[in-house]
Parts: C-alpha cells; sequence; structure tokens
C-alpha cells in the first residue's frame, strides 16, 4: 500500500480541502499520483451530475471524456489502497456553477429566503449562481440522474459507498440548507400545492392530524404562510432524497449535512470587498461540529500554515467525517476514535433557523452553554432523535421540546429515562396524548414529582439514576436574558456536570474530544483532548484551571504558543495561528 | 478621512412579517437597507445605525434582524439615508440598487470586478453635492 503523504498539497485545484477530490478538476491519467498524494483518510468525491451530462438527457460515464470514468477512479483508489467516498448532492452545491445543474436546465436562478439571488465567490474567485430545485424539469432530470448512476455503479462494479449530501451555510448560528428558495418556480409550485391541499382538505371527511397545518381559506396570514413554506421546502427535499435513495439502492448509505465556510451572502459581500475573515471562519467550523454538520473549506482560498488547515484537520478530517461515515465508530466504548465531546444533546424543532421563537436560544440555553460548556454540546434536529442504542448509553442530557414529540419518540425518551438518562422536557405546547400519556407513566410507576417554582414551575422525577425534569419553556421566553442565564446556571447545576473553568481571549476558539481509555490507560475512566486555536493576528491568552480528576498527560502539535504549567492550572500565551493540543486523562 | 469613490447599497421593499417580526395592524411595509460597501470594506454596522438615528424619521425597532437597516417609509427618504452616508464617508457617490437590480446583474457577473461594474451600471446613482465642501482639521491639512 502506498504510504499518504502527510501534509496538503496547497493551491492544487482538484484537492481544495479536507481530502475532498475534484475529479473533472484535472486529467484522468494523473489521478493516480494525485490520489497518492491526498493525505490519509477517506477522499471525498463529490458528484459533479453536471459534468455528466449537458443536456439531462444523456449521460457520460467515461464514454466520452475519460473524466466522467467514475468505475475507472474508483478502481484506482482501490488499487492504492485508498478509501473513496462519493457525495452525492441532494440540493444545489455552492462550489460548483449553476450549482451543479447541467448546462440546459440551468434556467431558473433559485433565490434565499430573503429573496436574493444566491451568489457565492469560490476559491478561485469565481461567482456561482445556483438554480432552484423547485423547477420540475431539474428534479425530473436529477431522477433521470441518479436512476442511471446507479446503473452504472452496479455494472461497472463500483464497490465505493455514496452518500447523499445536504449542503448549506450558516446563518444566525443556524444551518441553512442551499435547497431553500424563493424563486418564481418555488412560488409556482408552492402555488399548486396550496390548491392542492386546499382541495384534499375540502374533500377530507376524518379529523386531521393534530399539529397538522390546515389550509382554511383563501387568505393565509403571513405566519401561516411561512409555515406552509417550510413545510412544502421539506417536502420536496424529501423527493430529492427518495429519488437518490432508490435510484442508487444499495450504493446509498445515507445523508450527511455538509456546511460550507464563505457560502452565506453575508460572506458574499465580505469576501467581495475585502479578505476573507479567519475569525470568523474558524469559529464557524465550531458551529457546524455544535450543529452536527460537516464543515467544509473547499470555496476559501487555501493559505500555507493557517491555523484553520490544522482546525479542519483535527475537527472535522479526523474526528467528525469518519464518525458520520462509519457510524460504527460512534460507539461510546469505541478507544481507538476521538468524538467532539457532547455533553448535552439538545433537539430543535427546525434546525434551520425560519421559526426564531419558542427555541432554545429564545429560552436563553444556547447561551448559557456557549458562555459554561463552549462547544460542549450538539443542536440537532427532533426529526434525528430515533430510537438507537447511542442514546441509552450515552451519558449527554437530553434537552426535548414537547411538541416535537410523538408516540415513538416519547416511548424512546422513557426509555433513556429507565436507563438511568437525564432529560430536561419543555412541555409547552405539548399535545394533550401525550401529556397524558406522560403523566399516566409517571403514576403508573409510582414516581415521585416534585414540584419546584422558579420563573417556571419545574417537575423534577427520579428514578435510580435516571431524572426527567419538565417545565414551561414559554415562561422563559419572558424573562430578560440575564434571569435566563441565572436560571440555566441554578438548574443545570442540580445534575453535577463536570466544569473546567477556562479564561479565553476574545478571538480565541477551543474545542474538547473525548475517548475512552486504552488497555495501557487503565488509571484513567476517560481521556479528553482539549485543542485551542488562535486564527487571529494578536497575541492571545488562555489558562485553564484544572478539575482535580483531571491530570495533564501530553502536549501535542506545538505551534506558536508558550505553555506555563502552574499547580492546578495551565496558561498558555498565543502568537498569532498559533495552536496547541493537550491530552488530560480523567479518573473518578 | 479616506476618499471613496462609491458607497454601494441594497435595499428591498418588505413587510415586517417578511423580516420575521411580529405584525402590527395598519403598519405598512417600508424600505429597508440589505447591504451597504464599498470598494474595500462593509460599512460598519454601527456607523450605519448613527447615521439612521441622526437623519431617518422613523425609529428603528429593536428587534430588527441584525443586517437590516431601516424603515424608510419612501423612496425620498432613503435617498435622504444616501446623501448622509455619502456625506459622512466623504464618498463621490452612492450607487443604489433595488434587490431586483441585484438579482438581475447577477446573472451575468462572474467575477467580483464584473459584478462591481455591472452594479454601477444597474444602479441609480446618487452624486454626492457637497464631496470635499467642508473639510475637516486634517482634510485642510492634507488636501
Amino acid at each position: 500500500m502506498n504510504q499518504p503523504s502527510t501534509s496538503l498539497r496547497n493551491f492544487d485545484p482538484a484537492f481544495p480541502g479536507e481530502n475532498w477530490f475534484f475529479y473533472w478538476k484535472t486529467s484522468a491519467s494523473l489521478w493516480r499520483g494525485k490520489l497518492t498524494e491526498c493525505p490519509a483518510g477517506p477522499v471525498i468525491v463529490p458528484i459533479n451530475w453536471a459534468f455528466h451530462t449537458d443536456t439531462g438527457e444523456n449521460f457520460d460515464f467515461g464514454h466520452t471524456k475519460p473524466e466522467a470514468n467514475l468505475a475507472q477512479l474508483a478502481s484506482l483508489a482501490e488499487m492504492i489502497g485508498r478509501e473513496l467516498v462519493f457525495f452525492l448532492p441532494l440540493t444545489p452545491f455552492p462550489f460548483l456553477p449553476s450549482g451543479g445543474v447541467p448546462h440546459l436546465l440551468a434556467r431558473v436562478p433559485s433565490l434565499n429566503i430573503n429573496a436574493m439571488a444566491y451568489a457565492i465567490l469560490d476559491n478561485e474567485n469565481q461567482i456561482n449562481k445556483l438554480i432552484s430545485f423547485f423547477d420540475t424539469r431539474v428534479y425530473q432530470a436529477y431522477r433521470k440522474f441518479v436512476t442511471q448512476l446507479g446503473r452504472y455503479f452496479s455494472e461497472a462494479g463500483v464497490a465505493c459507498n455514496i452518500w447523499g449530501v445536504e449542503a448549506g451555510y450558516l446563518k444566525n448560528h443556524y444551518f441553512v440548507s442551499y435547497i431553500e428558495d424563493r424563486s418564481v418556480s418555488f412560488t409556482q409550485s408552492f402555488s399548486r400545492y396550496l390548491a392542492v391541499s386546499k382541495e384534499e382538505n375540502l374533500n377530507q371527511t376524518e379529523k386531521k392530524e393534530e399539529g397538522e397545518e390546515e389550509i382554511k381559506s383563501e387568505l393565509l396570514t403571513p405566519r401561516e404562510e411561512k409555515k406552509l413554506k417550510q413545510k412544502f421546502t421539506h417536502i420536496i427535499t424529501d423527493l430529492y432524497r427518495e429519488a437518490a435513495r432508490e435510484g442508487l439502492a444499495g450504493h446509498y448509505e445515507g445523508i450527511v449535512r455538509v456546511g460550507f465556510l464563505g457560502g452565506s451572502a453575508d460572506d458574499f459581500f465580505k469576501r467581495l470587498v475585502a479578505a476573507n475573515d479567519w475569525n470568523e471562519h474558524s469559529r464557524s467550523i465550531m458551529e457546524f461540529v455544535g450543529r452536527d454538520v460537516i464543515a467544509s473549506s473547499v470555496l476559501i482560498p487555501k493559505i500555507q500554515a493557517n491555523v484553520l488547515e490544522r482546525q479542519l484537520s483535527e475537527m472535522i478530517t479526523t474526528t467528525l467525517l469518519p464518525l458520520k461515515l462509519n457510524p460504527a465508530t460512534c460507539d461510546p466504548e469505541e478507544t481507538s476514535v476521538w468524538r467532539p465531546l457532547t455533553l448535552f444533546e439538545i433537539f430543535e424543532r427546525n434546525v434551520s433557523g425560519e421559526e426564531n421563537n419558542h427555541c432554545w436560544r429564545n429560552f436563553g440555553l444556547l447561551d448559557f452553554l456557549e458562555r459554561d460548556y463552549r462547544w460542549s454540546f450538539r443542536v440537532k434536529s427532533a426529526d434525528d432523535f430515533f430510537m438507537a442504542d447511542q442514546y441509552t448509553q450515552s451519558k449527554s442530557l437530553y434537552f426535548f421540546h414537547g411538541e416535537n414529540l410523538d408516540s415513538g419518540k416519547l416511548t424512546y425518551l422513557l426509555k433513556v429515562f429507565m436507563s438511568g438518562g437525564s432529560i430536561i422536557l419543555n412541555r409547552s405546547r405539548i399535545a394533550d396524548v401525550e401529556k397524558k400519556r406522560l403523566e399516566t407513566f409517571f403514576i403508573e410507576n409510582n414516581l415521585e414529582i416534585e414540584k419546584v417554582g422558579f420563573h417556571t414551575t419545574l417537575h423534577n422525577i427520579r428514578l435510580g439514576d435516571g431524572r426527567f425534569l419538565v417545565f414551561e419553556g414559554e415562561k422563559l421566553e419572558e424573562l430578560d436574558l440575564e434571569k435566563r442565564l441565572v436560571f440555566w446556571h441554578d438548574v443545570l447545576a442540580t445534575f453535577n456536570i463536570p466544569k473546567v473553568k477556562i479564561k479565553a481571549e476574545e478571538g480565541l476558539e477551543f474545542s474538547w474530544r473525548e475517548r475512552e481509555s486504552h488497555a495501557t490507560e487503565f488509571h484513567y475512566e476517560q481521556m479528553r483532548r482539549l485543542s485551542v486555536y488562535n486564527p487571529t493576528s494578536y497575541k492571545k491568552r488562555f489558562m485553564i484551571e484544572l478539575p482535580k480528576n483531571f491530570v495533564l498527560l501530553k502536549l501535542i502539535d506545538e505551534t506558536n504558543v508558550q505553555t506555563q504549567s502552574r499547580p492546578g492550572s495551565i496558561a498558555m500565551e498565543f502568537s498569532p495561528m498559533g495552536s496547541i493540543s493537550l491530552d488530560f486523562g480523567l479518573f473518578s | 478621512m479616506a476618499n471613496i469613490d462609491t458607497v454601494f447599497m441594497i435595499y428591498s421593499y418588505l413587510s415586517r412579517e417578511e423580516l420575521g417580526l411580529e405584525r402590527i395592524d395598519n403598519e405598512a411595509s417600508a424600505y429597508y437597507l440589505l447591504y451597504v460597501f464599498e470598494e474595500n470594506s462593509l460599512l460598519p454596522r454601527n456607523e450605519l445605525v448613527k447615521i439612521y438615528n441622526d437623519t431617518a424619521p422613523l425609529k428603528m425597532p429593536s428587534e430588527l434582524p441584525e443586517s437590516y437597516i431601516g424603515p424608510f417609509e419612501n423612496l425620498k427618504d432613503l435617498n435622504q439615508y444616501a446623501f448622509a452616508l455619502c456625506d459622512t464617508q466623504n464618498a463621490n457617490q452612492v450607487a443604489l440598487v433595488s434587490l431586483q437590480n441585484f438579482n438581475e446583474t447577477i446573472k451575468t457577473a462572474n467575477t467580483p470586478s464584473d459584478f462591481k461594474q455591472i452594479l454601477l451600471e444597474h444602479s441609480n446613482l446618487l452624486a454626492n453635492p457637497d464631496k470635499d465642501k467642508k473639510k475637516s482639521l486634517f482634510g485642510k491639512l492634507f488636501n
């Protein structure tokens, strides 16, 4: 097996970052050499739809252009012992002209939720515009393409996995998908959807499911319209997912979300008039990881020895990417893989942030965690909470909105509680059925309910190690931020979640990772790795007060940093672009 | 103060609901600025807000999403704000671009320089009549 090179090749347009390989940007005759030079880890190959067809009707998988021969690429990778993973677009891809839609189908420009045309600067300073995925011609052509692709993979015996990719960007702390659209195509199909839904409502005699939007009259309030637009967007997103799943059959692995640094409208204007803001990119990487989204730097230019490359390599290429592409490594007992430390798992109704009220940020929780448990939490979509052992085994504290509970989710939440897990439930807007079921569960199991009044009414229930705390979130929204922060401080203090005191000057980014201890580390219950990055052009100070059960084991990859270890604390001074990782062993 | 050639202002006509704010009865839609930038930088929001508070007849809602400046009841108020901004920035001109024009412009632009050039051609240009009329002490010393 050829040994991969340890450093990323800079300025090679075929390798724009994090092991992504743009096969159409280089000659097929150079593929072997390039794959050999690619850093260790899986090679990510995004599929460029438009490169395989101009019309959406006829497809080229190497019959005309050798660079379109994906089977050849897979075979070369196998020959040199490299793992290839294909990323198939489920939304427009921002690094491709027209978002990757074939030339003859690129007719209706997509507009973002502010009705502004998507404009994205790529790493070669070209402006990419996106094409609406709500254009029915685009959808029909997409179905054809994925069916052909699936057939081609089967016939050519390509054994690599294909992941569907929902591409997006960061806006006001939320991941927003590039499929979001307010173009004329969207408006027309949305009108058709409204008309059909109204007709169905008229014909429907049965009672509607609780919580389901009902289209009652000709005139919708703007709020109702917004909700229905979100729902319609989800329906179309599901159509693309379904097309990919059906078309690719056995090759299809599932969906990953990829967030592109520098890919928002705000970023477009910032990058248009000034250089890249490395501080912001560095923070965005953490925000993406905190939302369980794979960050990608393929849109931004590469700068040698930039701290961002180290951060991406440590947080994405060697941590989040393997976890996402190989779910077996999610097993908390797995000792070879560092996982982002997740003390809190926060399930939000809508991770795209379009509906901004009645969310954990409005309750002050995210502000509190960002202050006291920075980047030790994950914000996920409530739709992603499914029955899996990872929840009953994990020691995270779960936050859930009652209104997101259905029968299955409540059953599983109670299973987590009975297995010794801790849950905080916002019961505002919970459906009557689930509310009654929850109350019945507590009564039937003879569980004592402790009631406390603190800005809202808290119901505290214990069962062995398990804790179930129920509160009214709506009451918190009325408080000023300071009171909300005090609320979460006092409530979470009762859960005894270990907190490490850190003083970091503004601009520094840091993150914790965790893994179980190896047999040779038997003194310790768990291992933690703290990585600190200074993406600024200034000197910055960082200090950590070590709890008594933390033992510093080693310093790793010290770059432009001076460390000073004192009893119970470590002080560090970072020069510009400095970074370091510290490994700790934890005992009970 | 540095000499600026053109300040670009991209604006849109929006209702409160479109801005994600609670609806207020009888409150009509208004113009809002989405992006304000010159050749080398985005103009700092605090400066834009200060000029708004000093010159605009309407009050900026405290809950307005951070990227917006407004409301401007009509184009006259928006132009007035543009002149005030032009003056403060000592810019030669302001290019006012509606969101619709931006969306048209971007279709044909492939690079940032293309884009700025085409944007200029599709904007409502307001020249600064007071440019260099009143000079600051620094201006008097160095110009």
